[in-house]
Parts: structure tokens; sequence; C-alpha cells
């Protein structure tokens, strides 16, 4: 059972750094920003090329702390210029077009991004040696229940991150401009607040999430993809939806959530059909709570 | 009033159209060219529907795949199971399609932005993964083999040319509603909602219900086209019904533009001579080529001034159509 919680917490971890990004786009800009998944996969790929570079004959050559380090580094920087270039590229010429355009330009970016990094890696799946960087030793046993070192590492960076998050969020002045800018661009707009800035700087925050994200679960699947994104996006989607999309805690605590009830149905209802938990979840509550469980409710037709 | 000449000036591109696609079984003999052309069919009855939802109704679908799936299981297993009438079997799959349209529409459709989306993108996915789980009704991964051809009377429709016939009959009917819908009271109150919702509410239209409506008939034309290709192929597996087919239908409907219906035509011929082509290139550049080619119309179609506009423009005169009265 112990084991069960370990599982859920460190899955709910990995959903819960990719899902603040969705959720933080759409209380801004209330767009479906769906080149997120692929943010968050290049993210992870990043990790894989770093590894690379300091493992000679399955040996590393370096310590192996400094490497995940030197990994999150790299991912946080190119997720987060990725997803400014992004934002400039396909989302801001569009800030006054009609509602559909950005969603479909964001499902184009998505394909884009997705085919190009297919492409690159010969749509093949390479793995990532957590082996080698948290080795079996590292593992803290407790009673019956082992914590395998990659399991407790990807909690703690996650409590890091979003600690670190919650901080910038509520004692900063950029934290309190993007708060702003989500409640109401206009009005921030008037009391000087550069709202352009403001949106690139959310995209920012959100892929630098994705980017730690991203690495962490190349540590936790320890194989990666250039599909990974969707595939995981949909449910760190379903997380920000079932939290109320939008709202930065309730997409940690969908992520959280969504976690517990795939860990829990894959265990004691079926294995094959824990990817069912998370759609159905979604429609769910799209169906009867569309607001989430603490999102704010949403305006029904004019 | 309706003089013959008047009647060919709003309909000639109609009549063209029909007598283009019915005569092809005569001009061409090369049976893998008009399987592709009676694939074209069955994916512009799709577009057609879709097309209808982006650009009359305002709202996008990204899980249309599952209900092609729909009409295709749905057929493929009450034909091989119930052993029902083909003809009938398609038409349960179509009532099934709308009614599963109508639960997830009807909640979603009511709020204000992109939850019709949201909803649809899930449902395709739980329809995918139980169309490889569900391997005691499905067969999962090695899909259904031998659904029986349709057939009528003496008229035996596996025969390439009669069924190319066939189905460019059915699409036309589709399109040619779908251009009646768009020039109804249906399509004129959808246009005035997208100009502005509050306007249009106060004049009495029900915003969520037209909406509903043409969500609906698009889950009812996927389903046809999704039955049809079942029956013509007598194969199917999950492959054909995933999240990347759903984003090429999207595809499709952004390519031909959706202001106006025929835009559902132009797509439907990009989509599919595209790949043909691009696949003797490049095998796997074909989503790439749609991901750049959508980026393009999209980012750039809007944009007026600056160094762009005038690539903006052409890029509009290639792919907006204006609407034909």
């Amino acid at each position: 059972m112990t084991q069960q919680v370990v599982n859920a917490l460190t899955l709910g971890s990995v959903i819960a750094l990719f899902a603040l990004g969705y959720s933080m786009v759409y209380g801004i800009l209330t767009i479906l920003n769906f080149a997120h998944g692929e943010v968050f996969m290049i993210g992870a790929f990043m990790g894989y090329y770093v590894q690379k570079l300091f493992i000679v004959d399955n040996q590393l050559t370096a310590n192996p702390i400094l490497i995940i380090f030197l990994s999150l580094l790299v991912a946080m920087v190119v997720c987060g210029a990725l997803a400014v270039t992004i934002e400039f590229v396909a989302y801001r010429p569009l800030r006054q077009a009609a509602r559909l355009a950005p969603l479909i330009s964001a499902l184009a970016m998505s394909v884009l991004l997705r085919n190009i990094m297919g492409v690159i890696t010969k749509f093949r799946v390479r793995p990532i040696s957590t082996d080698l960087l948290l080795p079996q030793r590292w593992a803290v046993h407790i009673g019956e229940t082992t914590i395998a070192a990659s399991r407790y590492v990807i909690i703690g960076v996650t409590l890091i991150s979003l600690v670190a998050l919650e901080l910038f969020m509520a004692r900063t002045k950029a934290g309190k401009a993007m708060r702003a800018c989500a409640q109401d661009r206009e009005a921030a707009s008037f009391m000087g607040i550069s709202v352009n800035g403001i949106i690139s700087l959310t995209f920012l925050v959100g892929a630098v999430m994705a980017g730690i994200g991203g690495i962490m679960t190349g540590l936790y699947y320890t194989q990666i993809d250039f599909s990974m994104g969707f595939s995981l996006g949909m449910k760190a989607f379903t997380a920000a939806v079932l939290g109320g999309i939008g709202n930065l805690r309730g997409a940690v605590l969908g992520s959280f959530i969504l976690a517990t009830a795939e860990t829990l149905g894959s265990y004691y209802i079926s294995f094959t059909y824990r990817d069912v938990i998370a759609f159905a979840i979604l429609i769910t509550i799209l169906l009867f709570k569309p607001s989430g469980l603490l999102g704010k409710p949403i305006p029904v037709k004019v | 009033m309706s003089t013959p000449v008047g009647f060919w000036n709003r309909n000639w591109g109609f009549i063209t159209l029909a007598v283009v696609a019915l005569a092809m079984p005569l001009l061409v003999a090369d049976a893998y060219l008009l399987s592709i052309l009676a694939f074209m069919a069955t994916r512009f009855m799709v577009v057609i529907g879709l097309s209808l939802l982006l650009g009359q109704a305002g709202q996008i679908s990204l899980g249309h795949a599952a209900f092609v799936a729909i009409g295709a299981y749905g057929s493929a297993l009450l034909v091989t199971r119930l052993s029902m009438n083909p003809w009938l079997a398609m038409v349960v799959a179509a009532v099934l399609a709308a009614g599963v349209a109508g639960v997830i529409g009807i909640p979603t459709l009511k709020l204000k932005g992109h939850y019709l989306a949201m909803a649809t993108l899930g449902f395709g996915e739980i329809v995918f993964i139980l169309l490889v789980q569900l391997k005691g009704l499905t067969r999962g991964t090695d899909g259904i083999t031998g659904i029986p051809p349709l057939t009528l009377g003496s008229l035996d429709f596996s025969q390439p040319r009669l069924y190319h016939v066939l189905v460019w009959l059915v699409a036309l009917i589709v399109f040619r509603l779908a251009l009646n819908l768009s020039e109804s009271r249906v399509g004129r109150s959808l246009k005035a909602l997208r100009r502005s919702e509050l306007a249009a509410e106060s004049l009495g239209v029900n915003a969520s219900w037209r909406k509903l409506q043409v969500f609906m008939i698009s889950a009812v034309f996927a389903s046809l086209a999704g039955s049809f290709d079942a029956h013509y192929v007598q194969f199917i597996s999950p492959d054909s019904y995933g999240i990347t087919f759903s984003v090429i239908l999207v595809c499709s409907v952004v390519i031909g533009g959706f202001r106006s219906v025929w835009g559902a035509l132009w797509g439907t011929l990009a989509t599919v001579i595209l790949p043909e082509v691009i696949k003797r290139i490049h095998e796997d550049a074909v989503n790439l080529v749609f991901g750049i080619l959508l980026i393009l119309i999209v980012v750039l179609l809007p944009v007026k001034s600056g160094p762009l506009a005038r690539v903006a423009h052409d890029v509009r005169c290639l792919f907006h159509r204006e609407e034909r009265g």
C-alpha cells in the first residue's frame, strides 16, 4: 500500500509540473496551448542529450547529481526560450483574431514540433539511464517499502519547484502582475502593467516547469519518444481541467488526484484500462462540473 | 424568379462537380486511382460536417475520428455479429453517433470557450483505447475482417466503378444538404451568432441549440463515411481512428478554408492528394508539411500590415474562396 502511495506521488509530481503550464496559459489567454506538450517532450530530450555527453562505455564520466542539475538547467533554458518563441510566432499575431484561430495555431505548432522531433530522432524510442544516474543502492528502505532514488528525487525536485513557484506568484511583483493579467488583462494594462511582457513571462514560467517535468519524466519512465508530449499531455491537461483550468493550485491538486485514481485503478481494477481512467475523468468533469474543483464558475452563455 | 439561366448561375459549381465526380469511372481505369477517388468521397463527407462545425458554429472537434469509428465499427459489428442488413446497420450507427454527439454537446456547448474541443479530445482518446482494448468485441489491433460489401438487389457495390458512383452520389447529397443548411434559417442564425452572440440571442436565436444541431449533423456525416469505408474495404482496425486522423480532418477544413462549405472540397482534395505526392519524396514528412501549412494559413492570413502583409494577401487569395451564392 505504501508502495502505491509512493507511486501515486511520483506520477502526480510529474503530471503537476506539466499541468501548471496549461493552466497558467489558459488563465491568462484562455487558449488551449497544445504546443505545451511538445515543449515538455523537448525538455525530456534535453535530458537525453545531456546524459549522452557524460556516458562513455556505459560508465558515467561525471558526478550524477551534477549531470541531473545540468540537464535541468539546459531543459529549463531551452524550453523557456522555445515557449516564448512559440508565443511570439503562433499566438501573438492572433491576439485580436477570432477565438478559433489561436486554437488551430496551437494545434499546428504541436503537430509541427512533434514531427520535427520525430524526424530528428528517427521516430525511435530513446533510453534514459536512470540506473546509472540514480543507482539502486541509493534506494531508501522504510519498513517493507523500498523507495527508489528516482522516486524521492522526483518528489523532492517537484516539491522545491512548486514552493518556488508559489513564492514567485505570491511574493514578487512579476507574480502579482501575472495574477492581475489573469483576472483582467485590460484593467491590468491601465495599471501600467506591460501585458505582452507578462504573457511572455507566463509562457516562460510554464515552460520552465515543463522542462523540469520533462527531465523528471525521463528519469521516471527511463525511456522517451517524440510522441510522449501528447500521451502524457492529455493527462496533464485532464489534471488542469479537473482542478479548474486557470487555477494553479487546482492544477497541482488535480494532478495528484488523477495520479491517485490511475495508480489505484491500474492496481485494483485493470492495468490495460488505466489510460481510460484519465479520459473518463476528463469527460465526466466537463459534463458535470466544467469549472473544475477549484475553478471559478464559468459564465453560462451571455 | 427561377429562370433556367438563374438556376445555372446559382448552381454551376455544384453541377460541374457532380458531373465530373460521377463521370470519373468512365475516364479512369486504374483500380488504385479509383479506390483513392472513392476514398476521397467518404473523406469529403467527414470534412463537410467538420467544416460546418468550424465555419458555421465556430466550434472545433478534436475527436471526429471517433465518430467515423462509430460508423465503421457500428456497421461492421451489427452486420457480422447480428447479421443485420448493412443499410440498416449504417443507419443505426449514424443514430448512435448523433446520440453520442448529443450527450457530449449538450453540456459543453452551453458554455463559452473551448469546452467542446476539450471534451471531444478526451472522447476521441477513450474510443481509440476501447477499440484497442475491448478485444472480445473489436478483436483489438487485429481488426475486424470479412465485413460484407453493400448490395442492392442485383447490384454488388464491391465492384469499384459501381461503388464509386454510389459513394459519390451520397457525398454529393451530403454536400447539397450542407450548402442548403448554410443558406437556410439555421445557417443564417449561425452567421448571426458569429457576428455577435449577444445580438443574435436577443433576436431569439438559441445559440447552444443551433451549435448542437450542427455538431450532431457533423457526427452523422462522419459515421456514414465510416460505414461506407468499412463495407468497401471489408476490413477495419483501430489504427485508422486515432488522434492523427482527427487532426488531419481539422487540417483539411482549415486548408480548404471554412468560410464556405466549398472549402471542404478544396481541403479534401489537398489532404488526399498531398500525402500521395509527399510520400514519394519523404515517407515521414506528411504531417510535418501539414503542420507548416496550418501555421502559414492561420498565422499569416490575418496579417494586414507589415512586411508579411503582401505574402499574407497572396495566401488569402489562394485559400479563402468567397462564398458562392
